[in-house]
């Protein structure tokens, strides 16, 4: 019975969520509408990830660079920066969109495939520091068509002043500042607009996001909805929750909708805020809220501001004829359910996969906010620190300024102004609110305890309306990181690392050279920390950073940049490279290898890029420090000629101008094409013995004569009529990546084929056995794992662990729980532990490769009662290496009830 | 100076540390900001006596950002727009394109100069380039960018690059709307910047929205061009 509920439940969510877009929450993005009027169909602009490599956008940085660049700053910190930036959009795994350093660029090589374009440029009008250029098609047409769900963006172009030194535009590139910019702006080249939740999306006046803690909810949830991933990292939408209602003005029956008002669900207890806007109609959806209770608020846009083109700078949707519908400004804020004080606010559920309905709200008119654009100061270390961290259980003071809170040109504080801390991480003295100084408005704050940070909203009321704003402030658990130095340690009489002190580190602090991770080996008795910098070019001085998990870094509240602590690289020779090959054909994926020359390449870290977005690097292995191997994807419409190679790896960049060449293809070009797939997992990774599919393009039907090597061996392959050709690979092949040759008959050649590679791994791991642990029915007995059989099927949400041989691979290094992932019944899940079988210490034999790995058995998978002893397929993977099925028991659903008579 | 702003900066400046040039603009090492003593610059001169009588409180600090949507913006006082503008004029849109320069889209505004206070070698500006627009097949949309609109009367700092493209200054700050009061009187008006920053070194920026009467401003801007020249 409940199993039938549930079923009805989830097919209710599966039709609601197929008729919801997932991008209902509109106005995160640049939207267009499919028509003119009711019911909206709003139509997103983002990355057509069909038309690029494996949902991968690169950006590129101009070979125009920056200059001059302030004192001790450097071309290699700025684009370390860059790649940093980038990197955060990276680390959303709920994001199907991957970002990729595509190296320096010649701007006036004309493009095929989308990409971003980080340029240089003083051209621009003076007042004017950075701006963002999002390029779409002209021609909207299509908008109205079946089938069209969102209009591509074709390019973006995030331009930067070139003299960072000019007055007024000065860019220290280490600060949080330029980082926050940066990770803003790649968030417009994305198609995110901006929100008012304090999130990166917001402009600077809100913003509360940090280098150490860069994105906000908001963020996440806009970046997952408009690139939803799939496999391991999909099921964003069914983990998070739906509210959707109306926004009216003049009664919620008879009312008429508010066009562009901002929603915004706000949790009192975390601080949470995800937001989106109303369809000209006035209804609203908001989607990707994590579970948890949350007071819902609409508010109007603030007022364009001097520089703005519209209210808060966000570009109205259009419709198919280019008219744009425009934002009602003009109501009072309130929450729901019609209240100005956010005690007497309904608190709404939020439950994963769940739609709340009917949250509509009745605004009163009014000409215009009487407070927005708020901004708020702290002073740890006596700093002025913006949304600033505020340590629990202290008594801090809060300064701030809002259009509208102050009087007599801005002498005074407006007569009946109310702040208070939405919530219960903090609160305001009562009294303690007052005028300051110079606009602005000073209060003291006493925070509450707590275990982890929790940003806290304030709630603003003056003349009968209401502002809210979203992490003023974060009360945080700890002080922030200092670093004091950073010297060499001698860890033996052959081993210099480097050491960096200071207070509040731990081996969690993230320690950063110019945003660039260096590795923690081991903390010192004394608090400091043994790291390995990253690598970083000869002589070169980078600013070191402490980050910890908190979001609080030791430069936030650094109250002279000359004292920042830096590290000054040791004097080596010069580093340079070489390719091989020098050419490639348009239309083929080939082989490159890199070498290097004073270079230290890591797997993990090296990035290279070709400066075009129409070569794509399909996969990379690091063979040495000075030593890469790549397999590339040149686009047929590639532009014919020398483009540069960019190798980093952390500060260690290197460029190298005409140093690789694009030719046109010759007719009846040849080509294998990459990955190189697993015949039975379909993954890019082959253990040896295994079989290979090799996709070709242009080969003949008649392969007589032609030969195929993997590495040092011929092997033997067949080929279907779709030009696929199927290897079985030699058991004596090493773990590596090997290369792969398919050469035609005659000499010369009758067609000469780029060589690929392809990724040799370890033998796929084996699933030797599963348990769970079923509730005993003695309550007081001790729960025992069990092995599952038909008798002792799984129940559903029940933990199963999997003993599973040869997980480690060749490096027997254990992968951790993140690097793992189980497929059961055709869909990836996470696994909640990896451990590794303790030795016997009684036994002489050597330590086995054998692996538990834990994971919830997922609910739903078996719906019909009627099937027995029903079983589904296991496997457990990490990285391209699979085990085969194991069939696991499952518990029946039980049966339906009988009807009733 | 007022004797009105002369007591503000008195009383503002006591116990102030502060390290700036004088010079119309602010040394990277900038106001240090803490709870017990904030400075202010009062360095506006003259043309501070007179945008005192129409401005709320404007304290400025070069060298700050002014965050505003796909743009991050330089806060210019109106004195820095009058000194780094090539052209400044009274005019009205008639009319406009879209163009593609470059990658580049822009829709070029035709102007019809009613009135020039600055002008390179006196020549009038014939039209003004906004970033954005759909040109070549392409839509580019620059949020931030201003929409012009024909047959409205515009005060516009212009800037022109070595390429010889004329854009208006800062986006919008230099775009001030003309209409007539019910006097008759041509007033221009300008957003408030909405933008109140202090940043580490204590650099602030804020002002509310200017109106003032044509002739003011264009006093105002002639005052301190002539002072630049002296």
């Amino acid at each position: 019975m409940r199993a039938a509920a549930r079923t009805r439940r989830a097919l209710l969510l599966l039709a609601t969520l197929s008729v919801i877009s997932p991008v209902a929450s509109a106005y995160y993005y640049y939207v267009f509408f499919a028509n003119a009027s009711s019911p909206y169909i709003p139509l997103p602009a983002h990355y057509d990830l069909r038309a690029v490599k494996d949902s991968t956008i690169q950006y590129f940085i101009s070979d125009a660079p920056p200059g001059p660049l302030l004192a001790g700053d450097s071309l290699t910190d700025i684009y370390s920066e860059i790649r940093q930036a980038a990197e955060v959009w990276n680390g959303v795994a709920s994001s199907g969109l991957r970002l990729h350093f595509g190296g320096t660029r010649n701007m006036a090589a004309p493009q095929t495939v989308p990409g971003i374009d980080v340029v240089f440029d003083d051209n621009m009008p003076p007042g004017i520091v950075a701006q963002t250029i999002i390029t779409f098609p002209a021609d909207l047409s299509f908008l109205s068509a079946k089938g069209t769900t969102f209009v591509p963006i074709l390019r973006a172009k995030l331009q930067l002043r070139r003299d960072l030194t000019a007055a007024g535009y000065q860019q220290a590139s280490y600060t949080d500042a330029f980082f926050t910019t940066l990770v803003h702006e790649f968030g417009h080249t994305l198609g995110l607009q901006h929100t008012l939740t304090s999130a990166v999306m917001s402009t600077a006046i809100t913003r509360a996001t940090t280098r150490g803690a860069p994105l906000a909810a908001d963020d996440i949830s806009a970046i997952s909805l408009l690139y939803t991933a799939r496999g391991l990292h999909g099921g964003f939408i069914a983990s998070t929750g739906i509210i959707g209602g109306r926004v009216t003005v003049g009664g919620t029956s008879g009312g008429t909708g508010v066009s562009l008002a901002s929603v915004v669900a706000l949790s009192p207890t975390t601080g949470v805020a995800v937001s989106g806007m109303t369809f000209p109609d006035g209804t609203y959806e908001l989607v990707g809220i994590p579970p948890g209770q949350y007071y819902l608020y609409v508010h109007p846009l603030p007022p364009a501001a001097t520089g703005e083109g519209s209210p808060a700078n966000i570009v109205a949707p259009v419709d198919p004829a280019d008219d744009n519908f425009a934002a009602n400004t003009q109501f009072v804020t309130q929450f729901f359910p019609g209240t100005q004080d956010w005690t007497q606010a309904t608190a709404i559920n939020v439950a994963a996969g769940a739609f709340v309905t009917n949250i509509n709200f009745a605004v009163v008119a009014r000409s215009g906010p009487a407070v927005y654009a708020m901004r708020t100061y702290g002073y740890p270390n006596g700093v002025a620190i913006p949304s600033p961290p505020l340590v629990t259980g202290t008594r801090d003071a809060l300064v701030f300024y809002a259009n509208g809170t102050t009087v007599n040109n801005q002498t005074a504080m407006a007569p009946g102004l109310g702040v208070s801390v939405i919530g219960n991480a903090a609160a305001i003295e009562p009294g303690s609110l007052k005028y300051y100084q110079q606009g602005f408005l000073q209060a003291v704050v006493d925070t509450a305890k707590v275990s982890a940070n929790t940003p806290a909203a304030l709630a603003v009321t003056l003349n009968g309306d209401l502002y809210v704003l979203p992490a003023a402030f974060t009360v945080v658990a700890n002080p922030a990181p200092t670093v004091t130095s950073v010297t060499s340690q001698a860890v033996n009489a052959l081993q210099v690392v480097t050491k960096v002190a200071g207070t509040n580190l731990t081996t969690a602090t993230r320690i950063l050279f110019e945003g660039s991770p260096a590795t923690v080996l081991f903390a010192n008795a004394d608090g400091s920390l043994a790291i390995a910098e990253p690598p970083g070019l000869s002589g070169s001085v980078a600013t070191v950073e402490a980050v910890n998990a908190d979001g609080q870094s030791s430069l936030q509240s650094l109250a002279d940049a000359a004292t920042r602590p830096q590290f000054t690289f040791p004097q080596l020779n010069a580093a340079s490279i070489v390719r091989t090959p020098a050419v490639v054909t348009a239309g083929t994926d080939t082989l490159m290898v890199i070498s290097g020359v004073n270079t230290h390449f890591a797997e993990g870290q090296t990035v290279v890029g070709f400066g075009s977005s129409d070569i794509s690097v399909r996969g990379s292995w690091v063979v040495s420090p000075t030593m890469v191997i790549l397999n590339l994807s040149v686009d047929p419409a590639a532009q014919v000629g020398i483009t540069y190679v960019t190798v980093a790896t952390g500060l260690e960049i290197i460029t190298l101008p005409d140093l690789f060449t694009v030719v046109a293809a010759p007719p009846n070009q040849i080509s294998m094409q990459v990955p190189i797939l697993n015949a039975v997992t379909g993954m890019a990774g082959i253990p040896a013995g295994g079989t290979a599919l090799i996709r070709t393009s242009g080969l003949p039907v008649d392969l007589t004569g032609w030969t195929l090597s993997v590495g040092p061996e011929n092997v033997a392959f067949t080929a279907d009529t779709n030009g696929v050709l199927t290897v079985n690979l030699p058991l004596d092949l090493g773990v590596a990546p090997q290369p792969v040759q398919l050469t035609a008959p005659g000499n010369p050649p009758l067609a000469v084929v780029p060589r690929v590679i392809l990724q040799i791994d370890p033998p796929s791991p084996v699933i030797l056995w599963t348990v769970d642990y079923p509730t005993p029915t003695d309550p007081t007995a001790p729960v025992e794992p069990v092995l599952t059989s038909p008798s002792t099927p799984v129940a559903p949400g029940g933990l199963v662990t999997a003993m599973v041989y040869g997980l480690t691979g060749a490096n027997k290094d254990l992968p951790g729980a993140g690097a793992v992932y189980v497929n059961i019944a055709g869909n990836a899940y996470p696994v909640t532990a990896v451990i590794a079988v303790p030795a016997d210490p009684n036994s002489t034999t050597p330590v086995q490769d054998l692996t538990y790995v834990n994971f919830v058995m997922p609910a739903g998978l078996v719906t019909d009662p009627t099937v027995t002893d029903p079983t589904v397929p296991v496997m457990v993977g990490t990285g391209t290496r699979l085990t085969a099925p194991f069939m696991v028991n499952v518990a029946a659903p039980p049966p339906a009830a009988p009807a009733a008579q | 100076m007022s004797g009105w702003w002369r007591v503000a900066c008195f009383v503002v400046s006591q116990g102030v540390s502060k390290i700036y040039r004088e010079s119309g603009f602010c040394d990277s090492k900038a106001l240090f900001i803490n709870p017990i003593n904030w400075g202010l610059s009062c360095i506006l001169g003259v043309l501070a006596k007179l945008l005192m009588r129409m401005l709320a409180m404007f304290v400025c600090f070069a060298g700050v950002w002014m965050p505003a949507g796909a743009t991050t913006l330089q806060q210019l006082s109106l004195a820095e727009m009058a000194q780094k503008a090539t052209a400044i004029v009274r005019a009205k849109v008639t009319g406009s394109i879209e163009v593609l320069r470059g990658t580049d889209v822009f829709t070029v505004y035709q102007l019809e100069t009613l009135e020039t206070v600055k002008a390179p070698n006196g020549i009038k500006p014939p039209d003004v380039a906004v970033p954005g627009g759909i040109a070549a097949g392409m839509r580019q949309v620059v949020p931030g960018a201003p929409v012009l609109h024909t047959g409205q009367e515009y005060v516009l700092f212009l800037w022109t690059s070595r390429a010889g493209l004329t854009q208006l200054m800062g986006m919008s700050q230099g775009l001030f709307t003309v209409g007539r009061s019910a006097a008759g009187d041509v007033i221009a008006t300008r957003a408030a910047a909405g933008e109140q920053m202090l940043d580490g070194a204590g650099r602030a920026v804020r002002d509310e929205a200017l109106s003032m009467p044509w002739a003011e401003l264009k006093s105002k801007v002639t005052k301190t061009l002539t002072a630049g020249r002296q």
